[in-house]
């Protein structure tokens, strides 16, 4: 019985069924199975196979967004337990990403927040205009191995350096990976505000995602990471 | 004369777009983002939320203000020959706007622009008589980000004698802008609008409050407000090319509502550039079938059914140098003109505007002349058919000798670099080699009208005293 919800938890992501993926998280537990085993063996199942359709070619964006929020879905159901039992997702490392203050564009974050959450990551989205205060303050909480910031302004990119040097002066800088993105920025402008990744599209951004975790480009290495 | 307006959309199908439109905007509403514009709304019949800052917009309201909305406009220009009138009949090119790179047509190497280069790209700009008006093609990045807005805005004055359109960020910008347009045209903005500003909305359905603002208080002020929606198909606008032409078209409605009630009478373009996403990357497509499909749509939208002054697409694509690709993206611009598009934006650009050069600059010029020539359209009336010449001739022989060939060979289009002639006499060089040389031959040789030295200089106290009060 466990091994068919398993199946079925797995194929709702990658159908991209949130409904379903919620429903059926509710069911394992109501069932009595281990918050982290449904995961594991169901939820993280179907968007490891979801990333590695899209990888293959034979899913597009559509299909890794929706996979994303299937088991985004999921995992809000299962968090109280997982909390409960200390487990949580095995995952490739943890991010946060945002769009800077002043710019309300979020598009190419929120596609990168989708792929880089079906490539392993555990992944946070602070949503749009977001101020240097709550950045440092998100970092400060949940201690990710990665900070992303997106602008699409040529007025809004200095935020991006705002928020590197305000992690310099909250004595965080050396804590956190900063990787930028957006349509105006430029490898030179990431090398000069001091970040340590710099991506022109979300495929490139989830392989410097992974090389600055130092995870392995090809099939996810595991590691765990506390629940939050 | 002009070609009459080519109809892509049955009437059933411009009703069923006007509708869904109109729909969108009085259930779905959109997002001001701007206390100002909610103020602007008050009382006006829409159904506003202060909190979110969103607003719905009944029918009645949106059809008032397209009425209000003037069916043609001055673009002027510093030198007055280069005035452009939008809704006269007449088909303008703009230069394409922002690019992040220039790409070194030699090497094909790309570095960052710099305020140099725009300086170079819009002198290039004046030199090239089919460039009716300009948008600094460059996004300098070696200026201050505090007066860079300013600074771009003053070298493409100082660089260019044709009208300046281009973005405005924020409304701290706008008072020394405004002194800066009045200084540059000599006399009151309004009646000599030397400038005219780019307002992007944010799709879907959202406005960005800062641009807004000042947009508001340059149409106040007699500013023309270009607004250019760019949902892109399957990830800020649906998936379908009619969802993303409703909320392109519900985006620039929106905006032309909250203008005209800013600012009764107030000029305004339609500029609409919907276009893709990726499916893979969701990276932006600037030139996919079905881009180009929603473009036309919001074009004949715009122009035909509501009436507006209407940019349309340029020459922009997906290409990463001046090759083939670039070609074929650009080349079915003719379409917008056909549609009704008043003035193609723009020249210049490739890489999804991401990138310009010299070389492009100027072949995207040829064509331009070779699409203004297609438009020109000819007269078929029964003195244009050279009857006495055919007669004349009979079977055989050539027209070489009539007068009438005499008189009209020299209006017949040349282009400056696109090849005609043998082969051989374009063996061993390139079109870009062609091209890049006579870039190199206009800078040469090209000189831009000055500006008044007393206008020069006031541009420069306009930015130093912005710079001082705002550092």
């Amino acid at each position: 019985m466990a091994e068919d919800l398993y199946a079925q938890m797995k194929q709702s992501v990658i159908d991209g069924e949130a409904e379903d993926a919620a429903a059926l998280a509710h069911k394992g537990l109501d069932a009595g199975l281990a918050a982290v085993d449904i995961l594991d063996e169901g939820f993280v199942k179907g968007i490891e196979e979801v990333g590695d359709l899209f990888a293959s070619g034979e899913f597009f964006l559509p299909e890794l967004v929706q996979g994303a929020e299937a088991m985004k879905a999921a995992v809000a159901v299962l968090q109280p337990a997982l909390d409960i039992s200390g487990g949580g997702r095995q995952a490739l490392g943890v991010a946060v990403a945002g769009t800077v203050a002043g710019d309300i564009h979020e598009i190419g974050k929120t596609i990168v927040c989708s792929m880089l959450s079906a490539a392993g990551f555990t992944v946070t989205d602070v949503g749009s205009d977001v101020p240097v205060e709550t950045f440092i303050a998100k970092v400060r909480e949940l201690k990710p191995d990665l900070l992303l910031l997106s602008a699409l302004l040529t007025t809004t990119m200095p935020n991006q350096q705002k928020t590197i040097e305000a992690l310099k002066a909250a004595g965080l800088r050396d804590a956190v990976k900063v990787m930028i993105g957006g349509a105006p920025t430029t490898r030179a402008w990431a090398d000069e505000i001091g970040a340590d990744g710099y991506a022109e599209d979300a495929i490139e951004a989830v392989a410097t995602a992974k090389r600055l975790v130092g995870a392995q480009q090809g099939p996810r290495p595991r590691r765990t990471t506390p629940a939050h | 004369m002009t070609w009459p307006l080519l109809h892509l959309l049955t009437d059933e199908e411009r009703a069923t777009l006007h509708e869904q439109t109109l729909s969108v905007l009085e259930e779905v509403g959109v997002a001001y983002n701007t206390p100002v514009a909610m103020d602007i709304l008050a009382g006006t019949g829409a159904i506003l939320d202060r909190e979110r800052l969103t607003a719905r917009l009944p029918r009645e309201l949106v059809e008032r203000c397209l009425k209000t909305t003037p069916r043609k406009l001055l673009l002027a220009a510093r030198d007055p020959a280069h005035d452009v009138w939008l809704g006269d009949g007449s088909l303008s090119f703009t230069s394409d706007g922002t690019a992040t790179y220039v790409v070194d047509d030699e090497t094909g190497e790309r570095h960052e622009g710099s305020a140099d280069d725009l300086r170079t790209i819009m002198r290039l700009f004046d030199a090239l008589p089919d460039t009716d008006y300009v948008w600094p093609t460059i996004s300098a990045r070696d200026l201050d980000p505090l007066t860079a807005n300013l600074e771009i805005e003053a070298i493409s004055f100082r660089s260019c004698a044709k009208h300046v359109q281009d973005e405005v960020r924020s409304p701290e910008y706008v008072a020394p802008l405004l002194e800066m347009i009045a200084a540059v045209g000599g006399a009151p903005v309004a009646e000599r609008p030397v400038f005219s500003t780019i307002n992007c909305t944010v799709a879907p359905l959202a406005h960005d409050g800062a641009m807004t603002e000042a947009s508001i208080a340059l149409a106040r002020a007699g500013v023309p407000i270009a607004i250019m929606p760019m949902p892109l198909m399957g990830t800020t606008g649906p998936i379908s090319v009619a969802g993303t032409t409703v909320v392109a078209m519900a985006e620039l409605l929106s905006a032309v509502v909250l203008f005209q009630l800013a600012a009764p009478g107030c000029p305004l373009i339609a500029s609409p550039e919907p276009d893709s996403a990726d499916v893979r990357s969701g990276l932006y497509v600037c030139a996919s079938p079905e881009g180009k499909v929603a473009t036309l749509a919001c074009i004949e939208m715009s122009k035909q059914h509501y009436g507006l002054p209407t940019q349309g697409g340029g020459f922009d694509g997906d290409a990463k140098a001046p090759d083939y690709q670039n070609g074929i993206e650009g080349g079915d611009v003719f379409l917008d003109a056909l549609v009704g598009a008043d003035s193609l934006v723009g020249l210049g650009c490739f890489d999804g505007a991401q990138a310009t050069s010299l070389a492009t600059i100027v072949l995207h010029h040829d064509a331009a002349g070779l699409v203004k020539a297609e438009m020109r359209r000819p007269s078929f009336d029964a003195a244009s058919c050279l009857l006495d010449d055919i007669r004349a001739m009979g079977p055989g022989g050539h027209f070489l000798g009539r007068r009438s060939t005499r008189e009209q060979a020299r209006h017949v289009w040349q282009p400056s670099v696109l090849r005609r002639g043998t082969f051989e006499a374009s063996r061993g060089r390139t079109l870009v080699q062609d091209a890049l040389e006579r870039a190199r031959e206009l800078l040469a040789t090209h000189e831009v009208k000055p500006l008044p030295e007393d206008v020069d200089r006031h541009l420069d106290r306009i930015i130093a005293s912005f710079a001082k009060a705002n550092r």
